[in-house]
């Protein structure tokens, strides 16, 4: 079965990350802009960082024979400093015409603070003017008000709702995003968050309109196989082929293709890899240019 | 001087060997006069030259240690934090100018790494002026790094004394959810708040919806200012089998504002097997009858 996993911070794991990735049938990749772990100061790592998304990460991706697309945005972490997050914001514009950039995100909430609302309303106003869709993470904390929160901001501003994707959703949260017209993400972490087996019971309950699943391995304990680690389990409950492929395919797809910068046909194409090529001048993938493919 | 930045002297010398004590010296005046730079440098080098030992008070000094620096706990401090909080009030002594002491200080926390930022977040309500670096001290406690967490949340009274309520409230349920003891919260019990119950009651909604365990202290901050509609849940764990969840209700309903919850302490102390426990319902019914006790500890 094709994958894609609409959520995952390659930039923090290694190739033999891609390489499993990969040999489990994982297709595509959205990789949303959030944090380093800790709180950057000054305005320059994130126009490196924002760098890195688009070229090297996305190369390195395609070395694996992975798609890589990514999210721009100020995530709700490091909106509370103001100065920064001013000249972040006021950067962006730059980046949301890129190709590869299918969404602004990931926005949102963390601490619920006035700071972070107002960048996450900016935010919201750039994706429309942009014609983007918004990936909004809601926050560990207070996670239920936080939601309802975001739910409310994308609909007092007016943004059309199917162009919102709401993350990290729980057993509570998920019946008030399918309220609504926005698309419902889930993360399963091997200890926090979501996991396979609620995941299932989830699907089973609601169905498989709207939803999509996702690993957002990162930095911290996760894992970028539990996309392909919840079909089996989704298998195991019973869950018909048809409805996992939506929530692990069709679903992510038809929501991304809304920035007009996704096509299905071309990811079906089966991605030619070859490992003699260079990113710029680095030849840091050592690839061995007498089997250039796989 | 301040007599805590004398106490802190007095406490160091002692407790390290000679060159270490002319290290210090030294850096002490490098702290005071030199450059932002100088300062840096004697600040980054304080763990490696007086060493990362505990301090470990004995019970006079921290007797009175806890009487010039009220609610600051240095049970967990080392000595360059002693020796990194010297050398921060040694720059204020000094300095002309509180502001440009202040953006110095700031130096320290903004270039120091993850153990000199420990030391300089310890070190806070010693300074003068302390809540200028509310900012920054909120800003600490997005890290992701536990002990850094740590040294702002627990043991300090900064948060409890600057922290607006919002960010408290998010502190607290930062703790609950990092496993962090939330009594290590100084003066807990004089920030509690309709919206931190309420916040920590949907958060046990959330844990039992997941089907995950429930940390058991979170009823210190949820049972005090609940709605009275929502008790039901928290007098059903004053007979959970696990009695730290006994003993943490019991506790919790001790700070609400109305004796609503009486009967069923009562009720409770009668079946208690506990003794932990029953100690718990036996103060929490004497806080309802207006009683003053110390803070209760995890």
């Amino acid at each position: 079965m094709r994958i894609f996993d609409p959520h995952v911070h390659m930039t923090s794991r290694t190739t033999d990350d891609y390489e499993a990735m990969a040999a489990a049938g994982i297709v595509a990749v959205v990789e949303p802009a959030f944090w380093l772990g800790q709180l950057r100061t000054n305005v320059g790592s994130f126009v490196d960082y924002f760098n890195s998304l688009l070229g090297w990460e996305r190369f390195r991706a395609s070395q694996f024979g992975i798609r890589h697309f990514c999210t721009i945005g100020l995530n709700p972490k490091e909106a509370n400093n103001p100065k920064l997050s001013a000249e972040v914001v006021a950067l962006l514009p730059r980046y949301l015409g890129k190709e590869g950039v299918v969404a602004v995100g990931e926005i949102g909430y963390d601490d619920q603070t006035d700071a972070e609302e107002t960048c996450f309303a900016q935010q919201v106003e750039l994706a429309r003017e942009w014609n983007l869709p918004v990936l909004v993470h809601t926050p560990h904390r207070d996670k239920k008000r936080g939601t309802l929160r975001s739910l409310a901001l994308v609909r007092s501003v007016g943004f059309p709702e199917e162009r919102v994707l709401i993350d990290h959703n729980t057993e509570e949260t998920l019946p008030l995003v399918l309220e609504t017209g926005c698309w419902a993400g889930h993360t399963l972490y091997p200890s926090t968050k979501m996991d396979e087996q609620r995941m299932a019971a989830l699907v089973l309950k609601y169905g498989a309109e709207r939803l999509m699943v996702n690993s957002a391995a990162d930095w911290g304990i996760s894992d970028p196989l539990k996309v392909p680690k919840t079909i089996a389990v989704m298998r195991a409950a019973g869950i018909g082929e048809d409805t996992i492929q939506r929530v692990v395919w069709s679903n992510p797809i038809a929501f991304f293709t809304q920035s007009g910068r996704l096509d299905e046909a071309e990811l079906l194409q089966a991605p030619v890899v070859d490992r003699s090529q260079k990113f710029e001048t680095n030849t840091v993938l050592r690839g061995d240019p007498a089997q250039p493919n796989r | 001087m301040l007599p805590v930045h004398d106490h802190l002297l007095r406490a160091i010398r002692p407790r390290v060997n000679d060159a270490a004590w002319t290290w210090l010296t030294n850096a002490r005046e490098k702290a005071a006069s030199g450059s932002v730079d100088d300062l840096l440098a004697v600040y980054t080098s304080a763990g490696g030259r007086v060493g990362r030992a505990l301090l470990a008070l004995n019970d006079e000094e921290r007797q009175t240690a806890g009487e010039l620096a009220p609610g600051l706990g240095f049970d967990r401090w080392t000595l360059a934090d002693a020796a990194r909080a010297v050398l921060l009030l040694g720059r204020f002594d000094a300095s002309a100018s509180a502001d440009a002491a202040c953006d110095a200080a700031i130096a320290c926390y903004e270039q120091g790494d993850a153990a000199e930022q420990q030391s300089w977040l310890r070190s806070l309500t010693l300074l003068p002026q302390a809540d200028r670096f509310t900012p920054l001290a909120i800003d600490a406690c997005r890290t992701s790094i536990q002990p850094l967490f740590e040294a702002i949340a627990c043991e300090n009274p900064f948060p409890g004394r600057y922290f607006p309520e919002g960010s408290c409230n998010q502190m607290v349920l930062k703790a609950l959810f990092n496993g962090v003891a939330v009594a290590r919260i100084v003066a807990i019990t004089s920030r509690l708040n309709d919206d931190l119950s309420r916040m920590a009651n949907d958060y046990v909604s959330e844990r039992e919806a997941a089907a995950r365990s429930v940390p058991t202290d979170i009823w210190l901050v949820l049972a005090p200012r609940i709605d009275a509609g929502a008790l039901g849940r928290v007098f059903s764990y004053l007979d959970h089998d696990d009695p730290a969840h006994r003993y943490w209700v019991a506790v919790g309903l001790g700070f609400r504002l109305s004796a609503d919850c009486r009967p069923v302490l009562e009720r409770r102390r009668g079946v208690e097997t506990d003794t932990k426990t029953r100690q718990g319902l036996v103060e929490s019914l004497a806080r309802l009858d207006g009683l003053t006790l110390p803070e209760p500890r995890s």
